[in-house]
């Protein structure tokens, strides 16, 4: 490098010596790379002398009076990436230069609030930034996203928790990792996403189907974990979160560090440990709660000016106690154990973790290509491999000890390309396909019958979006989506369950053997789903008004087509059915918000309306060798649903700040007339924040959480004859009932240090469920077995270095 | 150039994603199940020592010749009781699972529940299925039938109970969850 400089300045100096002409004038103009619009007041400097002089309104400048001779001139515009550019002058020259004028996209720092890239910009959608998402480091993404309004989550105990946003969940909700659309047997309601949550910087969801281009079966939502921006500059950064806490007398440790260079190269690695032991409610252990998860992500890549490449491998691995108590034979233990209203089993604190347990893997492997074309836009093509690996361990006897009772291996190849045409400022659209290929491989060593049987997925999907600016004011938002689902399954029926859902009627030709009392099957299936978007903003004065209607299309999930089996947690057989079609949603949002003084707010109200929602119903009950089971079948009804999502704050003085959130979802079976199981109750948060900058950046806040007891539920008590003392006796068996409302205190304080030279060092404290309060939730599936958490303090040391 | 070479490369994959899906390896195979009970028997032996065993059979297990039990016992007799569990999941290799139960004795325990029938138990386990606590766990058993009645039995196989109550005879518990229950007609006559 040092010679290239000293060869530059030897032939300088020689055109210098040769001639002393400098009559010469240099004309030039400023565009932007991406659609050659004229770049107003850059400055052009001239490097090494005092030359300064800018671009006028239509990016013209001119400099006079200029040896022949190299020279370089340095680029500067508020919203661009600077430039040097050298220029060899032998006359009156003219030059064009052409500026980066997409700073987000390359990651620079300097990006803040509202110049985040929007996934959807006339839906419904809300970012979590990293200082939330800290705090949440030794917990998971599902608690985290809990503080959007309008997300709730959906608990098997405590370490099991998914996404639900305005009422759904599992395979309705899409979740995308770092561009990677996760593959982690969403489907079932006790799998919990697969990704640490510490690798994201940003996570947003978007609530609905209007963000087409990840996926047009996100009838719930979108959930996008976005990992840091890595600046193009020379730079070694890192960060690391250092968690304790006394329930669960465990914590976590993170780090990562990120390595990045000026020419645009850059790495990342990250890592996450955490142990727990047994949590505690108020008044008793929950045995058998503990939980472990090892996380490792590495990241390397090229961000340059006109193309690059970005290179990413996750792993992810947790092992989850499931509470002891939870885990039942037949009715009469259910009964038991609602009645009891205590756990069944209560044991001294322990850090192991034995059976039920889940234990599960996720490798997450990426490659992503990118290319922009000067005047027209930028393409990317990625390939993706996620090998999920789930092992259930439940009770077994003699040789079969230690054995996993599921064993699903689900491996997913996905190959996608978009191209996005941003040269106009006008319009931008983005077109895109996307190819996959899914293998699901239930290993029969388990020796149980498969949970869900061996099969092959192939998807195809091609989408265009597009978006086209009327003006200042308004903002128009359209897009479509095709997909195409190919479903080749193997799967073993019991005989008995064969005629039970009339499948030999119907489904005769299917069957390619017999034996014994089973019969070996090739179901195959395919799926044609259309999805469309479209929306419009209206901006005016300090609000903004969106509205938007997504049609989403979402094809049944492995559950819903082929489960058939005994549910240990719920005491139920789940049955699904193979003739199923796909379900789709109607979903009209409007969003209404003021972003700016001291008084902020967003108001969400929503509409949707699903025609052949899969739903679980009670269906009769099963008599088993293990004694009676209720039935319940997967159902296909029409729902409909509606809800608002509020937020607010008010800006007190320079030192308080108040905060609210509100969610209410009302969700009705419109074909039986009767209330949608599992529908969040209503809930409201309020807090108050007191932050004083001179004092290391003191920040003390304290949260009041209410959720009301849900009074729109479906009844599906029933009765059953418990034999007792020699007789039997009829008795409810209420599990439909929801918990009673609940009120929890929370306290949080944080302060900043800088006790190193470079870099600060973060305290916080943190006290969850202040008050002690013994409570349940709806949306816990444990409810019956044992109260939720009581209070938790925590204290995390973050370092930035 | 550095790109191009990462192209060639990215395209050079391909082929090796799509491979991937010819490689089918063939069926999947069977499963039948290693320790699911399906079968839970009871053996009487009466006082000239005859022995009659009633066997109950999981829906899913039965054939067409299946035949519900009903126990027959004459009143007043004293019949030793010997509860037995299968698994016939696998025609070609059938299971005693009672082995099993006695090695793990500790952590399992049966009750016996008397519906309209009235019958004195008492528990006669020998050493192979009496658990460390010197408790019973109730695989034999007598029997002695009282008055001429039509009632039902209810045996019950508890796992990993917190407590198991021996007094009466019959047997309750607290924590735990049932590994097979199942219910035999009774004629007393």
């Amino acid at each position: 490098m040092k010679t290239f400089w000293t060869v530059i300045f030897l032939i300088t100096l020689s055109f210098w010596v040769q001639s002393q002409n400098c009559s010469y004038t240099l004309k030039g103009k400023v565009v932007d790379f991406h659609n050659g619009d004229p770049l107003i007041y850059a400055t052009i400097q001239v490097i090494d002398s005092e030359i300064e002089v800018y671009s006028d309104f239509d990016g013209n400048f001119e400099i006079n009076n200029l040896c022949k001779g190299k020279i370089e001139l340095k680029i500067t515009h508020p919203d661009c990436q600077d430039l040097v550019y050298p220029i060899l002058i032998e006359g009156d020259t003219f030059e064009k230069i052409k500026l980066e004028h997409h700073l987000e996209d390359l990651g620079e720092i300097l990006i803040t609030g509202k110049k985040r890239l929007q996934k959807s910009k006339t839906g419904q959608e809300e970012t979590l930034k990293s200082k939330t998402l800290e705090k949440y480091s030794s917990s998971s993404i599902g608690d985290a996203l809990k503080e959007l309004s309008g997300v709730s989550t959906l608990n098997t105990g405590n370490s099991v928790v998914k996404p639900v946003i305005q009422g759904l969940h599992s395979s309705r909700v899409l979740m995308m990792n770092h561009g990677v659309r996760m593959q982690d047997q969403e489907w079932g309601a006790e799998h919990a996403p697969n990704i640490d949550l510490n690798s994201a910087e940003s996570i947003t969801v978007v609530k609905g189907a209007s963000a087409l281009q990840y996926g047009g079966d996100a009838i719930g939502g979108a959930v996008i974990v976005e990992p840091e921006k890595i600046p193009v500059k020379d730079s070694l950064f890192g960060k690391t979160i250092l968690s304790g806490s006394t329930n669960g007398r465990g914590g976590s440790v993170t780090t990562s560090l990120t390595k990045s260079y000026e020419s645009g190269w850059y790495g990342n690695v990250q890592g996450t440990f955490k142990k727990f032991g047994d949590y505690k409610a108020p008044d008793y252990v929950l045995s058998n709660s503990g939980n472990e998860e090892k996380d490792v992500s590495l990241r390397f890549g090229l961000n340059k000016f006109s193309s690059g490449f970005d290179v990413f491998y996750s792993y992810y691995n947790t092992e989850i106690g499931i509470l002891r108590s939870s885990h039942i034979g037949n009715v009469n233990d259910l009964i038991r154990a609602i009645n009891s209203r205590e756990p069944q089993v209560v044991k001294d604190f322990t850090y192991n973790i034995n059976p039920p347990k889940q234990d599960v893997e996720h490798h997450l492997a990426r490659v992503k290509y990118y290319k922009r074309f000067e005047e027209l836009g930028k393409l990317n093509i990625q390939y993706d491999y996620q090998l999920n690996n789930r092992l259930e361990y439940d009770f077994r006897r003699g040789d079969d000890k230690g054995r996993p009772s599921v064993d699903l291996e689900l491996q997913t190849h996905t190959l996608s390309t978009n191209f996005k045409f941003d040269a106009k400022n006008e319009y931008q659209f983005n077109v895109g396909l996307n190819g996959n290929y899914q293998v699901n491989f239930p290993d029969p060593a388990t020796e149980v019958k498969r949970l869900i049987p061996d099969y092959e997925q192939y998807k195809f999907g091609v989408f265009a979006t597009g978006e086209y600016k009327i003006n200042n004011d308004w903002l128009a938002e359209a897009g479509l989506r095709y997909d195409y689902t190919r479903l080749n399954a193997e799967k073993f029926y019991f005989k008995t369950r064969w005629e039970e859902l009339n499948y030999n009627e119907d489904f005769s030709d299917i069957v390619v053997y017999e034996e014994g009392n089973q019969l070996f099957t090739k179901p195959e299936f395919n799926f044609n789903n259309f999805s469309a978007t479209g929306g419009l903003r209206y901006t005016f004065n300090q609000f903004s008004l969106n509205g938007n209607y997504a049609l989403a299309s979402r094809a049944p999930n492995p559950s819903e087509l082929f489960a058939d089996g005994l549910h240990h947690s719920a005491a139920v057989i789940e049955l699904g059915d193979i003739r199923f079609n796909s379900e789709t949603s109607h979903k009209f949002s409007l969003n209404f918000s003021k972003d700016e003084g001291n008084f902020n707010f967003t108001i969400s109200p929503f509409y949707n309306y699903i025609e052949d929602f899969l739903l679980m119903e009670p269906s009769g009950v099963d008599e088993t060798i293990r004694g009676a089971f209720p039935i319940w079948k997967y159902k296909q009804v029409n729902a409909r649903m509606f809800g608002v999502d509020l937020n607010w704050n008010y800006r007190i003085s320079s030192n308080f700040n108040y905060f609210g959130k509100f969610a209410y979802v009302n969700g009705r079976d419109t074909k039986n007339n009767s209330a949608l199981i599992n529908m969040p109750p209503a809930n409201l948060s309020n807090s108050i924040r007191f932050q004083q900058t001179d004092w290391h950046n003191l920040q003390l806040s304290i949260t009041g959480d209410f959720v009301a007891r849900q009074k729109n539920y479906p009844d599906n008590n029933f009765y059953y004859d418990v034999l007792e003392n020699g007789e039997y006796q009829s008795t409810l068996v209420d599990i439909s009932t929801p918990p009673d409302q609940y009120f929890l205190l929370g306290f949080d304080a944080s302060t900043t240090f800088h006790p190193f030279k470079k870099g600060s060092m973060e305290v916080s404290f943190y006290i969850n469920n202040l008050l002690n309060t013994s409570y349940r939730d709806y949306l816990n599936r444990l409810r019956y077995y044992a109260d939720n958490l009581g209070r938790n303090f925590m204290l995390q040391l973050k370092f930035n270095y | 150039m550095k790109n191009l070479k990462f192209m060639a490369l990215f395209l050079a994959a391909v082929p090796f994603i799509s491979s991937c899906s010819d490689d089918d390896d063939g069926s999947p195979e069977i499963i039948n199940e290693e320790e699911v009970i399906t079968d839970v028997s009871l053996t009487f032996t009466n006082e000239s020592g005859d022995e009659t065993t009633y066997t109950y059979t999981d829906p899913q297990y039965r054939d067409e010749n299946y035949v519900a039990p009903t126990i027959q016992l004459t009143s007043g007799e004293t019949y030793q009781v010997e509860a037995n569990f299968y698994n016939n999941s696998n025609p070609n290799d059938p299971e005693v699972i009672t082995e099993e139960i006695m090695e793990e004795r500790d952590d399992h325990f049966l009750t016996y529940d008397f519906v309209d029938a009235e019958i004195n138990l008492t528990r006669t386990d020998g050493e192979q299925s009496t658990d460390s606590d010197g408790i019973k766990i109730g695989l034999s058993t007598q029997w002695i039938a009282g008055s001429a009645e039509n009632g039902e039995v209810v045996v019950s196989l508890i796992h990993q109970p917190t407590e198991k109550i021996t007094n009466p005879a019959e047997g309750s518990f607290t924590g735990g969850e049932t590994d097979a229950q199942v219910t035999f007609a009774l004629e007393i006559q």
